[in-house]
């Protein structure tokens, strides 16, 4: 009995000194495939710190794990809204930007300021406080959102050029065999219905939701769903969706990685970004449950190297927040190895930064606003 | 050795109140309060606001369809699964073994991964269609057909095990008998067997039911997000922190599981068909 007591005793003492590495750690709260393994192996050796990433998939599950302190983060990446929301409710620490030489070599991509200027914006609107989020957050990656559409359709592409947000709410008018599919969050498909408007999605009162139901209704779409809309769409069997530029480069990738040109995905299935549109912005920032105050900022400091940061975005289909990132991609137009010359091709159509836009991020309605959306949404889901 | 026993329960009796009985309170607390993430101890007050959820046209479609599609799917699953279980029991084959292996051999795979590619073989270009050159589904995807047939092909297995479970048990020697005292074949299944089994019905009719009334992956996938069912509604609730909303409609799910328990408990008294 004494010997299996003794085993016992040495086998977990064994693991718990393995476990406990000398090096000091870094926790990063990280969306899932969002982050290139090679820059946190290339971050790790660098600086000799052990980065420990774990995964959430909502920005509602970010705020719920640093809100209960359950673990403590070093630096999470939440989107523009609930960074306001993290502010407004003070769980986030100002970031010390003599440890971020990096920041004075990059500049950030016009639509990036654009982000930051709204963000402040509707919160000076909705609390009268003037926060520049720049003090709480440097950009991670950032996207659009467009309309999928399916290339195989004859004269949609064209309509959606001429017509842009009334082809997809008003295809009755515009194409009746049409078959559309709306974003499964009711705060999407209400800013999208509002952009149709010509209205800023931010707003909300009764009478707009009102009106943004019978637009809702009357585009009768045939779908609600997530990453299932862009399948849906590559597969012939729907025609129009909204949703992130992103989930089309996703697939875009996938496509050529098996070897198909970017003409024939294109002719395919391909994405139309309108005039007016929504954006969204991921940024570091670091929540007050912080432990290694000078890790996270060495990180932040890592990823404010356009190099690094166009060594990241090679696994993820968003912008990349830098101009001199955005260069790097680009250079690659030239590169021998098609994979680059794909991704630099991509990028200079899709997050092609010549194009003036009005980019909208959406902000943090109030729980009750967003509640009313909601139900609004099912509303009309159930009809 | 019965001390030993009742130490060796200890674990679960623990792991019961802790994961489940706290959170039932908590649950049935939150709903009858104002308590979010956002508000002071101090500030926590009861609060019966959330109950005009229940009257909003959406949540009770969403009880409609739940409740509909529940009934139709445990009909359908009792009317089909009664008879294979009955085959099962009658056939000569030696290994019945092998037979009910066959009835859960699609639940040897991912619940999702089976609905998702049964949504996909659902419409109207699909990789089946590819290699067969048509649809056997038709184009029903995004059709409450389509989750019919998706709940009835998920739940069946349930329905056919708890059926053939009271079939096995019933005494041969009882149909010998009803057959001698001049019963026919159909009279003696409608008479003896049906009668006998009738706690594996209702065992298996609650196994399929409420699953399919508390559900949401299933008709989210295979409607394409246009049939909305309770548990929807619930996730959506929980999804965007709602938690008050959530915990409401979680309770009155509940309430429909106790009662359905309660009816379980009057049919079979011994409880011997649930083990």
């Amino acid at each position: 009995m004494k010997k299996i007591v003794l085993t016992i005793f040495l086998l977990s003492l064994s693991l718990i000194l393995v476990a406990c590495s000398s090096k000091p750690k870094l926790r990063i709260l990280n969306w899932g495939e969002y982050i290139n393994d090679d820059v946190v192996e290339k971050f790790e050796e660098e600086y000799n710190i052990d980065v420990v990433i774990s995964v959430a998939d909502s920005n509602e599950l970010f705020y719920s794990k640093i809100k209960s302190k359950t673990t403590a983060f070093d630096l999470v990446i939440p989107s523009d809204y609930m960074i306001e929301k993290m502010v407004e409710e003070d769980m986030l620490v100002e970031l010390n930007y003599n440890l971020l030489p990096n920041r004075s070599e990059v500049t950030y991509m016009d639509g990036v300021d654009q982000i930051f200027t709204s963000m402040s914006a509707t919160t000076l609107e909705r609390s009268g406080q003037t926060i520049n989020y720049n003090n709480y957050a440097i950009p991670y990656f950032w996207g659009t959102f467009g309309i999928i559409y399916n290339n195989r359709v004859e004269g949609l592409e064209e309509a959606l050029y001429e017509h842009g947000w009334d082809v997809y709410f008003e295809a009755d008018t515009y194409f009746p065999t049409a078959r559309r599919g709306m974003y499964d969050v009711p705060q999407f498909a209400y800013a999208a219905a509002m952009m149709y408007m010509d209205n800023n999605p931010n707003d909300y009162n009764t009478e707009l939701l009102n009106s943004v139901q019978t637009v809702i209704e009357d585009a009768s779409f045939t779908e609600w769903g997530d990453d299932t809309l862009k399948r849906n769409i590559e597969a012939d069997n729907l025609d129009m969706a909204f949703t992130y530029t992103g989930d089309y480069l996703d697939r875009l990738y996938i496509q050529l990685d098996e070897g198909k040109t970017l003409e024939e995905v294109r002719s395919d299935f391909d994405i139309y970004i309108p005039d007016t549109t929504m954006v969204f912005l991921d940024c570091m920032v670091i929540p007050n449950t912080v432990t290694n105050l000078e890790g996270a900022h060495q990180f932040i400091n890592f990823l404010l190297d356009p190099e690094n940061a166009a060594l990241n975005a090679e696994v993820v289909g968003y912008a990349v927040a830098f101009e001199e990132a955005f260069d790097i991609i680009i250079s690659y137009l030239d590169s021998e190895d098609t994979w680059r010359k794909n991704w630099a091709n991509a990028n200079s159509i899709y997050y092609n930064m010549e194009v003036e836009r009005t980019y909208y991020p959406l902000t943090t309605l109030n729980p009750t606003d967003v509640d009313a959306i909601g139900t609004m949404i099912q509303d009309v889901i159930t009809g | 050795m019965n001390k030993e026993f009742k130490v060796l329960a200890k674990p679960y009796m623990v792991w019961l109140s802790v994961l489940v009985f706290v959170p039932i309170i908590a649950m049935i607390f939150i709903s009858f309060s104002n308590l979010n993430s956002s508000i002071s101890v101090s500030e926590i007050a009861l609060s019966l606001s959330h109950f005009k959820l229940l009257w909003e046209s959406s949540t009770i479609i969403a009880f409609r369809n739940s409740l509909i599609f529940a009934s139709a799917t445990t009909f359908i699953c009792f009317v089909l699964g009664y008879f294979i279980a009955y085959e099962i029991k009658l056939s000569k084959f030696k290994n019945k073994f092998i037979l009910l292996t066959f009835v859960i051999l699609p639940m040897w795979s991912n619940l999702i991964l089976r609905t998702e590619s049964l949504a996909n073989i659902m419409s109207e270009n699909n990789i089946l269609k590819s290699i067969i050159g048509f649809n056997i589904f038709g184009n029903i995807s995004g059709t409450w057909m389509a989750v019919l047939f998706g709940l009835v092909f998920t739940y069946m297995p349930f329905m056919i095990l708890s059926v053939y479970t009271a079939l096995e048990k019933i005494d041969y020697a009882l149909e010998e008998a009803a057959l001698d005292l001049g019963l026919t074949p159909f009279k003696k299944f409608w008479k003896v067997v049906f009668p006998l089994s009738f706690k594996g019905v209702v065992t298996g009719s609650i196994m399929v039911f409420l699953p399919t009334l508390a559900g949401f992956a299933i008709p989210k996938i295979l409607s394409r997000g246009r049939i909305v069912f309770i548990g929807n509604i619930i996730e959506n609730k929980f999804i965007y922190t709602n938690y008050n909303h959530g915990a409401l409609l979680a309770v009155v799910i509940l309430i429909f599981i106790l009662g359905s328990i309660f009816l379980l408990t009057k049919f079979d008294k011994e409880g011997e068909t649930l083990l």
